[in-house]
């Protein structure tokens, strides 16, 4: 390591050492703040999702912020999710393209009392893009963006704890996310949930 | 007398032929249920003669389109679009010719009712049928008498530039009359149809040759004629810079010798519909080379990013500083419907 690395590692865990003087932990009788940074898989349960944009699992970032006292945090949680793949053309030989950006917020309240496993169940604001076009430009009538945002739903999670050392904990956590929409093709009576079943591994920081 | 004399066999035969064709008519594709999109008018040539009194009957055929709708689509999770285009097959089947509604521009010259024309009284006249929106093609009447003058029509173009000393006067004359004809005062000949066609030969400069029809019973003649500017094509005037117009777009070619060859090589613009969306191909090249007889005679051709372009340009010279003519193109590209068309241009020589 070079100098400027070990120097950097230093202040890193001297940082990580005040906090852990400075800081409480879950179940603490004191408000207390909730920072967490999650990683995971992500399925959206929307049909042919699988079809068109590839069967295998599609990261999932999370960001968390929180305030809670004792074992009840109110938490809000932002996810990012996107994909590539091939659209569907049908009536002509033409490779279609697809790209997918979707956003989910929560907003829900978060119990520690059965630790090491906690349970939250939140409030989910849905927003959605999603590009289709072909791999020739002359085809343009063949290109569409949907769009649809404010869609709401809930979600739930159950989530195991590992305190690693004071106020930093470990976590393993399975969610599902419901938030139901009208498609374009599915419009009418069929509902497209825009969620689906995650499993994230994260950090989570109690200050 | 002796005119009816003469003609009686023949008219019997028509009459004949009348029954014949009443007998082997279809009505094309349903019936009860007819929808052409043109019709056709079916004589035996481009313009009939008749005398008064005198009947022909007319066949027709309509044009059926038979259109089918193709739907793209393209499918996402969420987003769904779809495109839509028709394509037409035409078939052409006869019509019974009682079926559509027909049309003369003066029943005082000639009547017509369910394809049978009959004639009048000397004049012209202009029949055509219709049914629903479809409207025929017309075909010129002429009821003729001894008290008229012949009809004499001669090939276009009135003014042609040419580049060797022989070029041939074409056209056609009416029948029946025993027309006399004459090219530049010497007795031509025409066939049954009335069609002629002479060789001349050329001076170098300016020919003019008159081609007169007489009508032997009252000397009343028609008078046309056809122009060749010849030259030998090296001093003819035509190389260098030509710019022309099709209806929407200029191009320009050059005119130039190479080898003995007078070679045209240029590049156009074609505008085009496909898929109901606009095309436009650029650089399409025009090759090709002045043959004696002063015609253009070009191929078109590009080929890029998939889009086959193949056609012709073909066009006679006016004079020594324009030229006209006619071009086709043929436009393909894999999943494309092929796209044809033909139109028309002139060019000035800059």
């Amino acid at each position: 390591m070079t100098d400027p690395q070990i120097k950097m590692c230093k202040y890193v865990i001297t940082i990580i050492a005040t906090l852990t003087i400075l800081q409480g932990g879950i179940g603490d009788s004191r408000l207390s703040l909730l920072g967490e940074a999650r990683g995971g898989v992500f399925r959206p349960d929307a049909p042919n999702f699988a079809k068109i944009y590839g069967s295998d699992d599609k990261m999932l970032p999370v960001l968390a912020f929180g305030i809670g006292y004792k074992d009840v945090y109110m938490v809000a949680r932002y996810r990012l999710f996107e994909a590539s793949g091939q659209s569907l053309v049908a009536g002509i030989d033409l490779a279609g393209t697809a790209e997918w950006r979707e956003e989910i917020i929560t907003l829900g309240l978060r119990t520690y009392e059965f630790r090491p496993l906690y349970f939250e169940l939140a409030y989910a604001l849905g927003f959605v893009e999603e590009s289709i076009s072909t791999e020739q430009p002359e085809y343009s009538a063949l290109n569409r963006t949907f769009i649809t945002k404010d869609n709401q739903g809930l979600s739930a999670a159950i989530g195991l704890t590992i305190k690693l050392i004071t106020g930093i904990y470990l976590t393993g956590e399975l969610e599902y996310i419901y938030i139901p929409i009208n498609s374009e093709i599915e419009a009418g009576n069929e509902k497209v949930n825009l969620g689906g079943p995650s499993f994230s591994i994260g950090l989570s920081l109690v200050l | 007398m002796d005119f009816f004399a003469n003609k009686l066999p023949l008219l019997i035969i028509a009459c004949l032929a009348m029954v014949g064709y009443s007998c082997e008519e279809t009505t094309g594709p349903g019936e009860d249920d007819l929808h052409p999109i043109a019709l056709q008018l079916v004589a035996e040539a481009d313009t009939l003669l008749l005398l008064p009194s005198q009947d022909y009957s007319l066949r027709v055929q309509g044009i059926f389109a038979e259109s089918t709708e193709n739907i793209i689509t393209n499918s996402g999770v969420l987003a769904d679009t779809s495109f839509t285009y028709i394509t037409t097959d035409t078939t052409i089947s006869m019509i019974n010719a009682s079926i559509p509604a027909w049309h003369s521009s003066d029943v005082n010259v000639a009547r017509v009712s369910k394809g049978k024309i009959t004639g009048v009284a000397p004049g012209l006249a202009v029949i055509w049928a219709s049914l629903a929106n479809a409207v025929s093609d017309s075909l010129p009447i002429i009821v003729s008498s001894p008290q008229l003058p012949p009809y004499l029509v001669i090939d276009p173009p009135p003014t042609q530039l040419i580049f060797q000393d022989h070029a041939e006067v074409s056209g056609w004359v009416t029948v029946g009359l025993n027309v006399g004809l004459t090219l530049n005062g010497v007795s031509l000949e025409y066939d049954e149809d009335g069609r002629f066609s002479e060789g001349v030969v050329l001076d170098e400069g300016s020919n003019t040759f008159e081609v007169i029809a007489t009508n032997p019973d009252n000397s009343l003649t028609t008078t046309k004629s056809k122009h060749y500017i010849y030259y030998p094509i090296a001093s003819a005037g035509i190389t260098g810079h030509w710019e022309g117009e099709t209806l929407t777009r200029p191009f320009d070619f050059d005119l130039y010798e190479l080898f003995g060859i007078y070679v045209i090589y240029g590049t156009m613009t074609i505008d085009a519909t496909i898929l109901g969306g606009p095309l436009l191909v650029q650089d399409v090249i025009i090759a090709g080379q002045i043959d004696e007889n002063g015609s253009i005679d070009a191929t078109l051709s590009r080929d890029s990013a998939g889009i086959v372009v193949t056609g012709f340009l073909n066009g006679v010279f006016l004079s020594t500083g324009t030229a006209e003519g006619v071009f086709g193109i043929t436009i393909t590209k894999e999943n494309w419907p092929t796209v044809t068309a033909t139109a028309r241009w002139t060019a000035e020589r800059k």
